[in-house]
Order: C-alpha cells, then sequence, then structure tokens
C-alpha cells in the first residue's frame, strides 16, 4: 500500500463514517454520534494529510523527470 | 503515489549518464530513490494493519460490557490516547533527530526530523479533533479555554504548525536545518506541560486521568498504545520518502543548473 491508495482507503472510511454520526445525531444519541463523528475526523485528518504528501510527491516526480530530460538533450549538444 | 520506477537505477549500480552519484544521504534504505525497498515497507504495513486488527478484536471482545458502563463513547479512547501517546513520542523523536542535526550536520537527521515533526502535526490535530468531540458528550461543550491541558495542547498545535512553515520559508536557506533543530528541540519544552498540566495547574473539564474500569479494558488500551505507534511510523515513513525524493530532485536541479551554464 502506498500513500495515495491509503488515502483513498481514509477517505471511504471517513464518507462511510460520516452518515451514521449524522444519523445518530438525528436520533438523539450522543455516544454513537460522538464515536461516529470522531470516527469521520481521524480518517478525514489522515486523508487530508495524504493527500497533501502525494501531491507534493507527484511534483517532486515531474521536477525530477523534466530534469532528467533537460540533461538528456544537454548530454546531446 | 507510484515509485518513479522510469527515473531510478538499481541501488549500488552506477547512475546512468547526466545523473549525479549515488548520494548516501539521499534515502535511508540504500537505494537512490524512496521506495526501492519493497519488502520491508510491505513488512511494516502488514505489522502495523494486523496490529489494528488484533485491536479491533480485542474491543469487539469487551465492547457490550464497557458500553453498559460508560457508554459507546469511550472507544473513543482507544484512538484518541493512543495518539497523545504517539504525539508525545513523535515531539521527543523531533527533537532527538535535532540534537543529532546539531551535533553531525547530516542532512538524513535532517529529513527524519522534519518528517516526523510534521507527523506529530497530524497526530496534534487528530488528538485536538478527537478530544473536542468527546468533550462535546462528555462536557457539553467543544472547547474549554480554562482547560490547561486542551490549553497546552492547543499551544503545541500551533508550535509545529510553525515548525512546518519555518521549514518551507527557510527552503533554500543553508541555515534551515540548523533554525529546525533548534526551533523543534525548543517545541519540546512544552511537551511537559501539556502532560502535567493537569496535575500542575488543575483541570476544568479534562479528566486528570482515564480510571480503566476492567483489567479487559486496560489491557485493550495498552494493545491499543503499543500498535498505534507501529502505524504512525508507516505515515512517517510515507512523508520522510517524499522529503527524500524532494532531496534527491533538488541535488538533480542543482546539478543541471552547473551543467547550463557551463554549456553556455
Amino acid at each position: 500500500m502506498n500513500a495515495s491508495r491509503a488515502a483513498l482507503a481514509a477517505l471511504v472510511l471517513a464518507a462511510t463514517a460520516a452518515p451514521a454520526a449524522a444519523e445518530d445525531g438525528a436520533a438523539g444519541d450522543p455516544h454513537r454520534w460522538a464515536l461516529w463523528t470522531s470516527c469521520t475526523v481521524v480518517f478525514a485528518l489522515l486523508t487530508a494529510f495524504l493527500v497533501w504528501t502525494h501531491r507534493r510527491t507527484q511534483a517532486d516526480v515531474r521536477r525530477l523527470e523534466s530534469a532528467e530530460e533537460r540533461l538528456s538533450r544537454l548530454e546531446k549538444k | 503515489m507510484n515509485a518513479p520506477a522510469d527515473i531510478s537505477h538499481p541501488a549500488g549500480m552506477p547512475p546512468p549518464a547526466g545523473m549525479p552519484p549515488d548520494d548516501p544521504d539521499a534515502g535511508d534504505r540504500g537505494g537512490a530513490y524512496p521506495f526501492a525497498s519493497a519488502i520491508p515497507f510491505a513488512a511494516h504495513a502488514a505489522v502495523a494493519f494486523a496490529g489494528v486488527g488484533w485491536l479491533d478484536h480485542l474491543i469487539a471482545s469487551l465492547a457490550p460490557q464497557a458500553v453498559k458502563q460508560i457508554g459507546t463513547s469511550y472507544l473513543i479512547q482507544y484512538y484518541h490516547v493512543p495518539a497523545a501517546i504517539s504525539m508525545y513520542l513523535f515531539f521527543l523523536l523531533c527533537a532527538v533527530a535535532g540534537i543529532v542535526v546539531l551535533a553531525t550536520g547530516s542532512p538524513v537527521w535532517d529529513r527524519r526530523a522534519h518528517a516526523l515533526g510534521l507527523t506529530a502535526l497530524l497526530l496534534n490535530a487528530i488528538v485536538l479533533g478527537t478530544g473536542m468531540v468527546w468533550g462535546k458528550t462528555a462536557w457539553g461543550v467543544w472547547w474549554d479555554w480554562a482547560d490547561p491541558r486542551l490549553l497546552t495542547s492547543a499551544v503545541a498545535f500551533l508550535m509545529y504548525l510553525g515548525y512546518s512553515m519555518l521549514q518551507d520559508a527557510l527552503r533554500d536557506d543553508p541555515r534551515r536545518a540548523k533554525f529546525a533543530a533548534i526551533y523543534g528541540i525548543v517545541a519540546l519544552l512544552n511537551l511537559p506541560l501539556v502532560h502535567y498540566a493537569i496535575k500542575w495547574f488543575g483541570t476544568a473539564s479534562h479528566p486528570a486521568d482515564v480510571k480503566m474500569k476492567t483489567p479487559e479494558i486496560s489491557m485493550t488500551l495498552s494493545v491499543a498504545m503499543s500498535v498505534f505507534p507501529v502505524f504512525w511510523l508507516l505515515v512517517y515513513r510515507w512523508v520522510h520518502d517524499r522529503l527524500a525524493l524532494a532531496a534527491r530532485a533538488e541535488t538533480v536541479m542543482a546539478r543541471l543548473r552547473r551543467l547550463e551554464e557551463d554549456v553556455r
């Protein structure tokens, strides 16, 4: 598993927990609402962090690829 | 986040023409690029997720009894408290890595300190977020400014947010590693304040210590506190690999700039 797949898994878990939290909140069950809401918070934070990590990694990969192309052109000269 | 296989070369092998030679500081696991060691990475992930699975089993086996005593929301403690313990651990390791950076100037330890600080920041956000939700149920308020534990935890979050911003702001400054290391060590001074806030300053809302009702709950919490740092080390590793890749990109770009100047 890498960070992008972990981010997707965390997002799915957050999306699963959020409706349960809303449902328990509407039903007036504060304990279950707290449990599901905190699960949503954890997975949402984890998702945001991993997506941020993934996006910056992809940017670094693009920089490396671009540099390699320019190096290759320089060698041909 | 796929491994950049198209731009890497095997560890120990000479780099392709035009590429800089292998930098022993470019990665921690001997490879020129991150994600080079897939098997240890998978083994780490397997241990982390197997541990969480075992924890789930323990929680499921004792939940009905504890729910009768406390209520379902008590399950939050199984990730709120371990997240706080992991946060302490990462704050401490970040400062230790900073001390090594100051002593040796090692870029590897600089990257480790940076990744540890970022992971600690995420953990701090999780501790605050889950604590607020729990507080809303337990005390009826999302936040209590009069509570020293909450206040010192929020200060810790702002301090490590500052640490992250410092790392980005001084990205091209050669003094960045030194300043960040000193900041990480100084920021650790807040850790005893967070931990002993209730003992030293009293409490408005947050309980001094969560008293375990049964040996089963105590044991499950111990398992949670053992397993979660393993998972967060996995997250740390993802962050560290990204920083290693960024450092590699910087090295290649610097070499490219020098070559372009030579060509002109």
